[in-house]
């Protein structure tokens, strides 16, 4: 009952007219960016990130549960109307709800898709609530050597199971602990990589790494290729009949079991329950021969499950300080620009304002529900923007957001590097974000190395001195050894047939 | 290894194992050539994550390098892999984005910010020059406005101290 004490003292903090005021200006700008052709939720998180600067920590998150929440829903417009998903997490929704917008239930669509991201929504956080203590008290009892092998896994599951190249994965995450190297050592005050240039002292501001590789990658891969844009489908004002929310809450609930656990682990993400989501829902359906024509079960509980694994992320991210996807890595970074460490300390040292945050999950999604199930025609409105002006804008605004962090015309030309970077990678098939995570979660693990190995007064061992290291090295070895496995079995079954 | 017959799909795909390759070597350059990075400071010195994350690289440089000769590509997430670049529109943005950079402070964001955005426009292949122009200066005066009335954060005026 302590979480449901502190919940409610979360509320009443968060609850005061200017906070909903900022909740429903995040939601509003949320969406509008969101909802954008080729911006996906990590993208619109990061280039908004300026926009709470001045604000204070609380209302700034608020605020920023607004933009994440208007931002995901945003991309679910995007991938229904005008089938270009902006983020791989969307990709399994714009399948079906494409379809669907295609025989004219673009309404229905959008209306499972809202409702259903509002259900998963409120039951992923009231799993954080439930969770969260928990989680960071077992999380307390974890030293350094276990925090290193939780980062390895981190690093390695990232790697090797986004994109369809492991050593392309991998190339990312090592470009990735290269940027984060960047600056002083905080151990020993030794420059590294600082080419003597003064700038470079303090490192690269994740922000700038998180907007240069997202959003000017991203536009200048768009550029890089002649390709026609999509046209939108216009739209309606969304609702459901009662035979289409008989066939929306199984999926809803179901992807919602799918996503919270899925969103948790580091190797997890919303791509794979989203896409078993999928697949459960064609299993299960009483009319299959829907799928792959427009089944509103095909949009319903992906969308579920895309919501409560963002939930489970938000989850390991607050408590284990451990980003699992790119919207909370960029999320991390908001915290780190507030002098804010998430992690299991955090719930100790900052009860009120985690709480608060908590409660503002929930008072994020219920306000996108009431203010975009009535405004989704206009948001519809917004793909018809020309391509050049969106990308002009997005350029536009990420120099500005760049700039604004420091105040330095030189973070300009580092943000443009990384962006060149970006659009290397997304033109030969390396995946971005091992690249982010390694920024991220990189010096992180050298600390966590260094404390351990200082503990033990040099001796190696004592990375794999407790069970919970052990597990998690074993589990990091089958995950790794997992495609190889599965095609020697093969092998021999098919050997077996034939002989 | 007799029958693997060299073919490779897509010879500029050697960028990616150059560029690897080559922040490898930079971070052993950085790493040695630092004079605190060589002195023992317990057990993971400065030099020991540079040092593994130049392994990964120059590995991953390496294992990428056999994969383009046996045939393989890094296939992207959308598009076709052989698809014709359109270097000319990456270049524009690169140099409207650099340019933007270097003028900041000189010129004022009024003046840079809309000049980078009309750019842009330019190079994703806007050619309405009259109202391209307008919606520049309506949205960098704009933008000057919200970040310094709206978030308190001054963006440098530039040449137009004293109008704005």
């Amino acid at each position: 009952m302590d979480a449901l004490q502190s919940l409610l003292d979360g509320f009443s903090a968060a609850l005061v007219p200017a906070n909903l005021l900022y909740a429903a200006l995040g939601v509003l700008i949320g969406t509008a960016v969101g909802v954008l052709p080729g911006i996906g939720t990590s993208l619109s998180v990061a280039l908004l990130l300026p926009l709470t600067y001045s604000l204070e920590p609380t209302a700034a998150f608020i605020m920023f549960t607004g933009i994440f929440y208007g931002g995901a829903y945003g991309g679910s417009t995007t991938a229904i109307l005008l089938n270009t998903p902006g983020e791989s997490s969307t990709v399994v929704t714009a399948i079906e709800g494409n379809l669907m917008a295609k025989r004219g239930l673009g309404a229905q669509a959008l209306a499972t898709a809202a409702i259903g991201s509002f259900i998963a929504g409120t039951i992923g956080s009231s799993l954080l609530v439930v969770s969260a203590a928990p989680l960071a008290e077992l999380a307390l009892g974890l030293g350094a050597p276990e925090y290193f092998a939780i980062m390895v896994l981190a690093f390695v599951s990232v790697a090797a199971v986004l994109g369809a190249s492991r050593l392309r994965g991998f190339a990312s995450l090592g470009l990735g602990l290269t940027i984060g190297m960047v600056g002083l050592d905080p151990q020993t005050g030794a420059q590294r990589l600082t080419f003597g240039v003064p700038q470079l002292i303090d490192g690269l501001d994740i922000v700038l790494v998180a907007v240069g590789v997202f959003a000017v990658g991203e536009a200048l891969w768009v550029v890089s290729r002649r390709s026609a844009p999509a046209r939108p489908i216009p739209v309606g004002r969304p609702w459901l009949s009662r035979d289409e929310v008989g066939r929306s809450w199984g999926p809803w609930l179901r992807g919602t079991a799918l996503g919270f656990p899925f969103g948790a682990i580091p190797a997890g993400g919303a791509e794979i329950p989203t896409f078993l989501s999928y697949v459960t829902e064609r299993k299960l359906s009483r009319r299959p021969e829907e799928f792959g024509k427009g089944a509103i079960e095909g949009v319903a509980g992906p969308e579920a499950a895309n919501n409560s694994s963002a939930a489970g992320s938000i989850a390991s991210m607050l408590t284990l300080g451990l980003p699992t996807s790119a919207t909370t890595a960029v999320m991390l970074a908001a915290f780190t620009s507030y002098g804010i460490q998430p992690g299991p300390q955090l719930l100790e040292s900052q009860p009120a304002l985690v709480w608060t945050l908590i409660a503002s999950l929930f008072i994020g999604n219920t306000m996108l529900l009431l203010i975009n199930l009535p405004l989704a025609p206009m948001w519809a409105k917004l793909l018809r923007i020309p391509r050049p002006y969106l990308f002009a804008s997005i350029l536009f605004f990420a120099v500005l957001g760049t700039y604004a962090v420091n105040a330095q015309p030189l973070d300009i030309a580092f943000m443009l590097s990384i962006g060149v970077l970006g659009f290397v990678m997304r033109k030969f098939g390396m995946p971005t974000l091992p690249l982010v995570i390694g920024v991220i979660l990189g010096p992180r693990a050298e600390v966590q190395l260094r404390r351990a190995l200082q503990i033990s007064d040099g001796d190696f061992t004592v990375l794999v001195s407790s069970p919970f290291t052990v597990v998690l090295y074993v589990g990091l070895a089958v995950l790794v050894a997992w495609p190889a496995l599965v095609r020697a079995l093969r092998h021999r079954s098919r050997e077996a047939i034939s002989g | 290894m007799s029958e693997s017959r060299i073919r490779v799909e897509r010879p500029s795909e050697f960028v990616v194992v150059a560029l690897l390759v080559g922040i490898a070597a930079v971070l052993v350059w950085d790493t040695v050539g630092s004079p605190d990075a060589v002195a023992p400071q317990g057990p993971v010195t400065t030099a020991a994550v540079p040092l593994i994350a130049a392994t990964v690289l120059g590995l991953c440089g390496v294992g990428i390098a056999v994969d383009l000769l046996r045939g393989g590509q890094g296939v992207p997430d959308e598009g076709r892999p052989g698809e014709r670049t359109n270097w000319r529109g990456v270049l524009s943005v690169v140099a409207a984005v650099a340019l933007c950079a270097a003028a900041l402070e000189a010129v004022g964001w009024v003046v840079a910010g809309a000049v980078l955005f009309y750019l842009c426009l330019y190079a994703f292949g806007s050619r309405q020059p009259a109202k391209d122009l307008v919606v520049s200066v309506v949205l960098a005066i704009a933008s000057f406005y919200l970040f310094y009335l709206g978030l308190g954060i001054p963006l440098p005026p530039g040449v137009l101290a004293g109008v704005l």
